[in-house]
This record gives structure tokens, sequence and C-alpha cells, in this order.
């Protein structure tokens, strides 16, 4: 079959669509359409609010309780990881925000695919880290409650119990739930990478 | 003396010159949405993301370009997007060869295209989205250089692309005919 015969063929089977009823100014008069869309999805823009103020409020408890041991220590870390969460999603948030439709496929698909591997990163480090995380937030979390430090009260066999825990909420949720499954064995990420990729082999000149 | 809303009367203008400008380049948007969607509900569903991704760009259209050019840029990721968005949803995923060419005959949906019709399409629709967007902007009859603005990428490249994808749907359409013609021997 010749090339043009294609091109003939497609034509033909397109020569339908000419009597296709669409009327596009009932598309454009939708709701949807009137500006009130919203470009970036609600959950992005969750987490970077989440993340925004968790910022917040571990940094207003970090430095109040700065100088104390176990606690001042626990939230630094926690602050320090809050941080790197809030620079991942606005970043995100950015990469996204800024995509004009009217930019090649290749560029926008990149913005994208580059949005998303910040995304899945970022979640398979906190995911991954999820018992440690959990464990001091714990501590965090008895001292700005109660009021009393957990480390020093109940000692080691309380943080190895909430490490523990922490670590069976995680293989339970890998073994129940394939996202998270996924996220753990590092599939979502090389899914992303691939896209990446093959993004990339799009836009290489071939030989 | 009435009083006049000015950027109502703004606005009305150009979504009126926005549907104009769309109308004018409607079959843009629907053999984008052809090429990518296959039930009705799913090709309505696809317009209807291509005019809002249309309208929510519409302010950075520099009209000193061509509409046609920005459209199918729109479009096509607009398209990309929406794939890929729904490949979740086993209904939408592009089945293979196969069963893309009973599905372009047997589809209640479809329109009334022949064999040879269908099953380029379902040869068309198992390309990757980068592919198959370039491929149908060729079947389109877009020039090299027109291919090469819209997707980001050199006329070389184009060309050197085309050439190994219509080896490759060449092939697909030859192995649907036969898997056909078999089919029919064995009834």
């Amino acid at each position: 079959m010749e090339t043009d015969d294609l091109s003939a063929l497609w034509q033909s089977g397109n020569a339908a669509l000419a009597n296709v009823p669409v009327t596009f100014s009932a598309l454009a008069a939708r709701d949807g359409v009137r500006g009130t869309l919203v470009s970036i999805a609600f959950g992005r823009w969750f987490t970077l609010i989440s993340n925004a103020i968790a910022v917040l409020v571990l940094g207003a408890y970090t430095g109040d309780h700065f100088r104390e041991p176990h606690v001042g220590l626990a939230a630094t870390v926690l602050f320090a990881i809050a941080v790197v969460l809030l620079v991942a999603s606005i970043f995100q948030v950015r990469m996204l925000a800024t995509i004009d439709l009217g930019a090649s496929p290749l560029e926008v698909q990149q913005r994208v695919a580059v949005a998303e591997r910040v995304r899945v990163a970022s979640d398979s480090v906190v995911l991954c880290t999820s018992p440690i995380l959990w464990t001091l937030l714990a501590i965090v979390g008895a001292q700005a409650l109660f009021g009393f430090d957990a480390v020093l009260e109940f000692g080691m066999p309380w943080i190895l119990a909430n490490l523990g825990l922490g670590l069976v909420t995680l293989v339970l949720g890998a073994v129940f739930l394939q996202p998270l499954r996924r996220l753990v064995a590092g599939n979502t990420l090389a899914r992303v990478n691939a896209r990446l990729a093959e993004l990339a082999r799009f836009a290489a000149p071939e030989s | 003396m009435s009083q006049v809303d000015v950027p109502a009367v703004n606005a009305a203008a150009r979504e009126a010159r926005f549907v104009a400008l769309l109308e004018a380049h409607r079959t843009i948007v629907l053999h984008v949405a052809h090429a990518y969607a296959r039930s009705v509900a799913d090709r309505e569903d696809l317009m209807q993301e291509i005019v809002a991704g249309a309208w929510r760009s519409f302010a950075r259209y520099d009209p000193a370009r061509t509409f046609s050019t920005w459209l199918y840029r729109v479009a096509l990721n607009s398209a990309i997007s929406w794939v890929r968005r729904s490949s979740r949803h086993a209904s939408r995923r592009a089945p293979d060869d196969a069963a893309l060419a009973a599905v372009a005959v047997h589809d209640p949906d479809a329109l009334a295209i022949d064999d040879d019709v269908g099953d380029l399409r379902a040869a068309v629709a198992a390309l990757d989205d980068l592919p198959r967007a370039l491929i149908i902007l060729h079947l389109d009859g877009s020039s090299y250089a027109t291919i090469a603005e819209i997707l980001g990428i050199s006329e070389t490249n184009v060309a050197t692309k085309l050439s190994r994808i219509k080896t490759h749907l060449r092939s697909a359409i030859l192995r649907a005919r036969e898997a056909r013609s078999t089919h029919n021997g064995n009834r």
C-alpha cells in the first residue's frame, strides 16, 4: 500500500465527519468553558496548602522547643522534611499552572512528566520513611498535646514500638493497596521515568 | 443614558470570536477527537475537553500566528492528556490491533466506514500518543514544516519518523486484511 493511499483512505474516513452535528457555541456555553475550570487537580492544591500549614505549625513549634532534647531534634527533622515537601509541591503546581495548551505537545508532555516525577518521588520518599516519620510525629505530638517527653518517660521500647507499628502499617498498606505497593516498589517512579525517556526519544533526531 | 458594561461586552465579543474561529476550523477538533476516542460518548467528552482547553488558552493566542496550527496544538495536547488520564479505565484503553480492527467494523457507535478505513484507524489508534499525533497531522494533509512547528521537532525528524510509522501502518493493515480473509474463509 502506498503512502498516498493511506492519506486518501484517512481522508475518505474523515469525509463522513463533515456531517457530524456539533454545535461549538453550545459546547462553549457550558459552565466549564466560562472560566470556571480548575486547571490543576484539586489534590495538588490541597497538598500544597497542607504542606504550607505543616511548615508554619512545625516552624513555630521548632522555634519554641529548639533546645529541648529529643523533642527539639524530632521537630527540627519534621520541619526540614515539611519544607522540602512544600518546595516540591510549589514546583509541581507552578509547572502545571504555567502550561500553555498552545505550546507543542512534546513540551507540554515533558512538563507534565517532570511534575509527575517530582510528585511520585516525594510520595515515595514519604511513604518509605513513614515508620520513622510517624515515630518523630509521635514524639512531637506527645509533647505538644500532653506536655511530656515520651522518649524520656518511656525510653527505647516506646520508640521501637512506634517504629514497629509504622512498619507494620506500611507493609499491610503495601499488601492490600496496589498504588502503595507500586510506590514502595519503585514501579510508579520507573513508569514516569520511562515516559520521560519515551518523550526524549521522540524529540531526538533518528538516524 | 443607559450604562454599558464594557468588560461584559468585551467578554461576549471575545467569546463570539472564539466560537466563530472554532466553527471555521471545526474539522480539526472533529478529526482529533475521532482519532483519539472511539465511542460517541468518549468523543463528545474529548471534544468538550478540547473546546474547554482552547477557551482557557485563547487569551494567550497570538493572532499573528496561524489559528489552525494553534488549534491543532491545543487539540492534540487535550487529547493526549485525556487519553493518558482515562487510560486507567479499561473501556477507554487502546486494545491491540486485532481487537481494534474488530471494533472498527462492529462498533455500533462507529461511523459507517469500510474495512480498509477501519484497519487504518485501528492501526493509528494502536500507536503511542505522540507518533499518533504525527501521523494524524500527516494524513490530514499538513506539510512537514507545519507538523514540525506543531509538534516542536525538526523537519528532518518528522520525515524520518513518518517513514517508520508508515512502514508500521502498512504492515498492520496487511496483517488485519489477512486476519479478516482467514476469518471469512473459515466461515
